[in-house]
């Protein structure tokens, strides 16, 4: 059940062993990075010129206050002005270009300038994820491999539940629990991200402890409900390794307990689970919105849900989206490396 | 893992039936000793047996046709045999008025009159239903003579939670299935077209899957809920959900399928297929599919609850289904209120079957897979 | 209109009292001081009369650093400098205030569910008391109408000063009419409210504090306007005028320097593009440019001014200038800052005011709330009253339908007498509003006026199915393909499509509404959409019905008659008959013919809206609106319910508000600028 082979495609194109070839095994990954992005932000694209109604449309209508009527002259207008009457494939091009050099253009309804906008909520919202991926994976590991090589019924049974609660629990939910319980029992509401004082105070130390304090709840939530996947992973990954006959060897030769669990089999079910961390990237960034609008976090992700369902602002949706695109391309960019640096079996069929 | 003592024969014949046993025969004798996937395999059978039957076990219709008017935001009731009156064979519950007032901050207050009775009767005829979508009826497995019963109590609309627990469990058994069963079919497409070929087509179908695998689901949710036209019905709005959901599922699955390929289409009785002139969509389907149905039907059933989870979080957002309708993902909606965690408890019944069904889903899953998984047996 | 002196005089010749201190005197305990013109407030002079004393002004110690945040205004002159030369004395209610504080409030995003906390800081040329009867003045110091309500004359006070220390005076005024609500490149079209009989107003500054504006038909009711009402007739000229194109040729020259396209975008990013003041700010537009404009907001009158804005929150500081005073002299307001954060879910509004986070709120608390709100109340230190509401949720079906089908069948007063008489109303008040509620057909005024007939708020609005199904069956509803619902005569299908915003009622109410009418076999589906969907489907005349909260009173109507004419509201509101609309204002050119008793209706507010108040024809005007209105049922009535106010007991001289409602502007009538927090 390995996803080992996934990659191998990918790196058969090496020719001799030569810090070359690793070079040309990077710059390979790095086009198909960009590939997928250019594929991803087609994509979306796509999505946002199917929901109905375009920008303008919904700028007049929102700017429309108090019931003066608009023509669809006007919209057409404000459509030229926008340049929504240029032909699809051209304003993708040509907003694929500004995305590349960092400039999304204007919010479509509070028209502010996206990038100014975001500021550094997108920054936010990225280490929340990243936050809750890594306390996913230091339940999920320890608990994945006790699970699958302990006799111990009772504990595994038990730690499997506490791990799998976080899954049967859905997050708005656990959310809300944990506020109300907090609120009735503490007088803490523990929603935002920062303090009055901080919110809009350059970033300092004090800022960033503030920002911690707040940070904690969403982390928690997310992270324990994206436990049960990866400790089914884990689980999986190391059930099918410990079977393998080179573990049997390494117990023959007398290495046993916990030394033989983290030398061979951990290490190589390792492999695939680093390798899917930019997709366990994304599933996280999915749940983000939800528990940000119950915790009254203003990040990208409560924006993003804003943008899609309040204010079909498609050039702030996208412009997140493209972002979130961005980094999860890039981390499976990093993954690809990291593993050919570290893994000898990856690396040799690269430099074979 | 429990110790054998039996006798010699019993041994040998177990031994023999062992080794004669078909790959299902197997599967089942391992996962039959997992105590705590049986357990939730015995559990998951109720639930899906409850939902199946929701229509004739709940005596109510869920919906705000079957309300009880006289009884919002009523506790449970649990029928009883005796009282101080004396006992009776025939389970019965106590006639009750309610007020309510500013001078109670509008909470019902209740007044018992443990004098009058109202007895619990079987099999009577109610409100009428279809049974799994077409059989019409209105025998319902219990109900009382006069007035309700309401075992799970009541909204605060007075709709019966027993009965409406029930049909979401049903309502979401459906989603889960459908939903996993549109992923199964174009992650097998997908992946077996990709694992198979190999090579160029290979490649560019994992470029797709990526691609796909990082579209945020969110937007897409979004995008396509918009073309749902407003004026279909409740059904049809989670049929489509269904299939979004099930859309947006395969890309995980065709991959596992496509890496199996990849490995099995190299072994020998597959090249003397091949040698046979077997065209590929039949080497396909004859020869690897069946080769690992079992990681299938555990990759099957670990997709399940992701698939329920996100119909609630659908819900959550807006796109899912609604009050009106009876889901689980509705249900849990509605617990999510300060005054129900500190008053209403009993709203949180349908969140235990909830969690009850996402958790027997799981166990069940992790059962499966050790099950399926011929050196487990050797290891524990 | 000068207020005349009376009992003061023969105080003042007392001598020695002149020059005591004022007594502190407070609704609660006048402290012998007698009433003046208007209840609760006084003129300076009439006030030191009243109570024999000179005052001598005092201010928030902390005014200078307040001042510090406002970006663009400069030191702060003396006390006594910064007030008009006659202030506003206010009458606080129980005490006279401490300064200082931060109120807590809360809304639901940038322009969502903001006006209750606008209308804490809000103020205008006049004001309506806390009885919701008495016009008294505000900003202006007094005001006179023509005897036939043609002409109105306003005098302002002299020495009055924008929040940055510029003078307010009568071109301000002239400037908010000529320049903005009747420049099309500002408002696109000029409000009703703004006009008289159709027509223009002329507006003039007869000198720097008086203001006259003539009007083309009598219009009793511009006084309501500017009363209760957001509507602000008076806007910064000294601030605009170097933008305006109208004002300064080198205008457009000017905002590009600034980084703007020209002159009115400038403008409009301060302003916006209505009265509607609730607007964003460059704050959150403006991006790099801001550093460049001369101000974060534009100059106000209100008591506080906005100082920070984000996507988070705003905050506010106590305007230095601000005009009032309290009996002691002590400038108001008493609270020094403001900060208002957005929190979209109402759960968790619910929790930050179970917490006692919050000083006051009503917008946006749902009587189905109350229950835990009200148990809450002495752990969060809070206290929550239920008040009568003016607005309850009406329905309306959409009579100009794209679909020929569903126009048609909406356009019968049958259907829409079977879909009244099919609503079980009672049920409705018994499970969304605890039976607190009262079951009414929509007449259009709220509260009843009491020379309108009370058979009115009953017409159609018993429950009765049988005659529910026997008018479906006249009208040629019946079930044709045996699914058990009505089809529309020509044989399709007919599924009543119901999108709601909970923001208007709740979506059980709603659902047993639909359920009532799937009882009379008339098919619904409802679906939930956002405030901002629905109006947006509503103005796109893709609804088949609509529901808002909806009612003016009586005193409201005489200034605005939105509700009478098509489309019946604005856009915030529930609309229908938006061709008639379009029909109405091109001439016939495009949209669809109204029906005659759409201009009788028009022409009765027309009548009602010119004749004084209480006379014989404004009263028989108003009843021929209501018969009209009510008769033709094209909004139908659900139940009027009361809801919830909040206000934390720090909150001091926070009396009980007579109504929960918008229609009186919230909180204006009961002074929040003499609120003060204790603690």
């Amino acid at each position: 059940m390995t996803e080992w082979g996934v990659r191998a495609p990918f790196q058969l194109l090496a020719g001799n062993k030569d810090m070359l070839q690793f070079a040309r095994f990077a710059a390979t990954r790095a086009v198909m990075a960009v590939v997928t992005l250019v594929l991803v932000s087609l994509i979306v694209f796509t999505l946002m010129e199917l929901v109905p109604g375009d920008c303008a449309e919904r700028y007049l209508a929102y700017k429309n206050t108090q019931g003066s009527a608009i023509t669809l002259a006007d919209i057409e207008a404000e459509r030229a002005r926008l340049g929504l009457d240029r032909p699809f494939l051209t304003r993708w091009a040509s907003w694929l270009s500004g995305a590349f050099r960092g400039d999304f253009g204007e919010s479509c309804i509070l028209r502010v300038n996206i990038a100014q906008l975001l500021g550094d909520k997108f920054w936010i919202s990225l280490w929340i994820c990243l936050g809750s991926l890594t306390l996913a994976y230091m339940i999920a590991l320890p608990v994945g491999i006790i699970s699958a090589a302990s006799k111990n019924a009772f504990l595994n049974n038990s730690l499997r539940l506490i791990s799998y609660l976080g899954l049967a629990m859905p997050n708005f939910l656990l959310a809300l629990m944990v506020m109300l319980f907090s609120t009735i029992y503490f007088g803490e509401t523990l929603t935002g991200l920062f303090s009055p004082e901080y919110r809009e105070a350059p970033w300092s130390w004090a800022k960033f402890v503030d920002l911690l304090k707040h940070a904690w709840l969403p982390i928690f939530i997310l992270g324990w409900s994206a436990t049960a996947f990866a400790l089914q992973t884990v689980r999986a990954l190391m059930s099918d390794e410990i079977g393998k006959l080179y573990v049997t060897a390494a117990a023959a030769r007398g290495i046993y307990g916990r030394r033989l669990l983290w030398r061979y089999p951990a290490r190589h079910a390792l492999g695939p689970i680093v390798n899917s961390l930019g997709f366990d990237l994304n599933r996280i960034f999915n749940e983000l919105p939800i528990v940000a609008l119950i915790l009254t976090l203003t990040e990208a992700g409560s924006l993003l849900l804003e943008a899609l369902a309040r204010s079909n602002d498609q050039q702030l949706a996208g412009a997140i989206i493209f972002l979130l695109t961005a980094a999860i391309v890039t981390l499976n960019f990093a993954t690809d490396i990291l593993l050919a640096v570290i893994d000898p079996r990856v690396r040799k069929s690269i430099l074979r | 893992m429990s110790a054998k003592t039996s006798t010699k024969i019993d041994d040998q014949k177990a031994k023999e039936a062992y080794f004669t046993a078909s790959q299902r025969q197997l599967i089942w004798a391992r996962f039959k000793k997992q105590r705590a996937a049986m357990i939730a395999a015995t559990v998951l059978v109720v639930l899906i047996l409850s939902g199946l039957f929701a229509p004739f076990l709940s005596p109510y219709d869920p919906t705000v046709a079957g309300r009880d008017k006289d009884y919002l935001n009523g506790a449970p009731q649990i029928p009883k045999f005796c009282d101080k009156n004396g006992c009776s064979i025939r389970p019965f519950l106590h006639t009750v008025t309610r007020e309510r007032s500013l001078a109670t901050n509008f909470r019902w207050v209740e007044k018992i009159n443990e004098d009058e009775r109202r007895y619990m009767q079987f099999f009577v005829s109610g409100d009428s239903y279809k049974l799994f979508g077409f059989i019409p009826g209105n025998i319902h497995l219990f109900g009382m003579d006069q007035g309700y019963v309401h075992l799970f109590g009541t909204d605060s609309a007075g709709k019966d939670i027993f009965s409406r627990t029930l049909h979401a469990v049903w309502t979401s058994l459906q989603v889960g299935t459908l939903g996993v069963v549109i992923s199964f079919v174009l992650a097998l497409i997908i992946g077996g077209v990709a694992g198979y070929y190999g090579g160029a087509i290979d490649s560019v179908i994992q470029m797709i899957t990526d691609a796909v695998r990082t579209v945020p689901s969110i937007p897409l949710f979004m995008a396509i809920a918009a073309f749902i036209p407003p004026e279909w019905s409740a059904e049809t709005r989670f049929f489509v959900i269904t299939l979004i959901l099930g859309l947006v599922g395969w890309p995980t699955l065709a991959r596992r399928v496509r890496t199996h390929l990849l490995t099995e289409r190299n072994q020998e009785y597959v090249l003397a297929a091949q040698l046979c002139g077997a065209p590929a969509g039949h080497v396909i389907r004859r020869h690897l599919l069946p080769s690992f149905t079992s990681y299938i039907i555990v990759d099957l059933v670990i997709s399940f609850p992701y698939v329920v989870l996100s119909e609630t979080a659908l819900s959550f957002i807006g796109l899912g289904l609604k009050d009106p309708v009876n889901s689980l993902g509705v249900m849990l909606q509605n617990v999510t209120k300060a005054d129900v965690l500190l008053n209403y408890h009993w709203y949180f019944i349908p969140v235990l079957f909830f969690i009850a069904l996402v958790m027997a889903f799981v166990f069940v899953g992790d059962g499966l897979r050790d099950a399926a998984d011929p050196y487990s047996e050797t290891r524990k | 209109m000068k207020q005349l002196l009376m009992s003061g005089v023969a105080l003042v010749t007392l001598g020695g009292t002149a020059w005591a201190n004022c007594p502190a005197a407070t609704v609660a305990d006048m402290q012998g001081v007698s009433d003046g013109a208007y209840p609760q407030q006084f003129d300076l002079a009439e006030f030191q009369s009243a109570a024999g004393c000179t005052l001598s002004f005092a201010e928030n110690p902390a005014i200078a650093d307040l001042n510090g945040k406002i970006r663009g205004n400069g030191d702060l002159p003396a006390v006594a400098d910064r007030l008009p030369a006659e202030p506003l004395v206010i009458v606080p209610y129980d005490s006279i205030g401490q300064y200082g504080g931060v109120l807590d409030a809360l809304s639901n995003a940038t322009e969502s569910g903001t006006s209750d906390f606008l209308s804490v800081r809000h103020v205008n040329l006049f004001r309506y008391s806390d009885d919701l009867q008495t016009l008294v003045p505000n900003v202006a110091k007094s005001w006179e109408w023509s005897d036939d309500f043609t002409q109105l004359t306003v005098h302002l006070r002299e020495g009055h000063k924008w929040s940055d220390g510029a003078p307010f005076t009568a071109a301000d005024v002239v400037f908010w009419y000529d320049n903005l609500m009747m420049d099309t490149n500002v408002i696109a079209e000029a409000k009703d409210y703004a006009l008289a009989g159709g027509q223009p107003m002329k507006v003039e500054a007869l000198d720097d504090t008086t203001v006259q504006f003539t009007l083309a038909a009598p219009k009793p009711g511009l006084t309501e306007t500017f009363s209760f009402t957001y509507v602000q007739p008076y806007q910064p000229k000294h601030f605009f005028e170097k933008f305006h194109p109208a004002l300064d040729e080198n205008a457009d020259a000017n905002a590009q320097a600034l980084g703007y396209e020209n002159g009115y975008e400038l403008i409009k990013a301060y302003y916006g593009n209505s009265d509607w003041m609730d607007t964003p700010s460059p704050m959150l537009t403006a991006g790099d440019k801001l550093a460049g404009l001369p101000k974060d907001a534009m100059p106000t009158l209100e008591s506080h001014i906005l100082v920070k804005e984000s996507t988070e929150g705003r905050h506010y500081v106590a305007n230095p200038y601000f005009f009032q005073v309290d009996t002691q002299g002590n400038q108001l307001p008493y609270i020094s800052e403001m900060d208002e954060t957005y929190v979209p879910d109402e759960e968790v509004r619910n929790l930050k005011l179970l917490n006692g986070e919050v000083d006051y709120k009503s917008q946006g608390v749902n009587l189905t709330s109350a229950p835990v709100l009200l148990e809450g109340q002495e752990s969060g230190n809070y206290t929550l009253e239920v008040k009568p509401a003016i607005g309850y949720p009406v329905l309306t079906f959409n009579v100009t339908a794209e679909d020929e089908g569903k126009r048609a069948l909406f356009n019968d007063i049958r259907f829409r007498t079977a879909m009244s008489v099919a609503m079980d109303r009672n049920q409705l008040n018994e499970v969304t509003a605890f039976g607190l509620g009262e079951p009414t057909q929509y007449i259009g005024f709220s509260p009843r006026p009491d020379f309108i007939d009370a058979k009115w708020s009953e017409y159609e609005a018993g429950f009765d199915q049988d005659r529910a199904n026997a008018l479906l069956d006249e009208v040629g509803l019946v079930d044709q393909n045996g699914d058990g619902f009505r089809d529309l005569p020509n044989g399709d299908p007919l599924v009543l499509d119901w999108q709601f915003s909970t923001q208007s009622a709740s979506a059980q109410l709603v659902e047993l509404i639909a359920q009532n009418w799937k009882d009379v076999g008339v098919n619904t589906a409802i679906k939930e959409v956002t405030s901002d969907e629905f109006r947006a489907a509503q103005s796109a005349n893709t609804l088949d019905m609509g529901m808002w909260l909806k009612s003016q009173p009586a005193g409201s109507v005489l200034g605005d008659g939105e509700i009478w004419v098509p489309p019946f509201d604005g856009y915030f509101d529930v609309r229908t008959g938006m061709l008639w609309a379009e029909y109405l204002s091109s001439n016939g050119e495009n949209g669809v013919e109204p029906p005659a008793w759409v201009a009788d209706l028009k022409a009765a507010l027309d009548t009602y809206q010119s004749s004084a108040p209480g006379s014989e024809a404004s009263v028989a005007a108003a009843q021929k609106m209501v018969e009209i209105m009510t008769g033709e049922l094209l909004f139908i009535g659900t139940v009027n319910s009361p809801a919830p106010i909040y206000h934390s007991n720090n909150l001091q001289n926070f009396t009980e508000f007579k109504t929960q409602s918008y229609e009186f502007y919230r909180t204006y009538p009961y002074r929040p600028a003499q609120w003060w927090l204790s603690e």
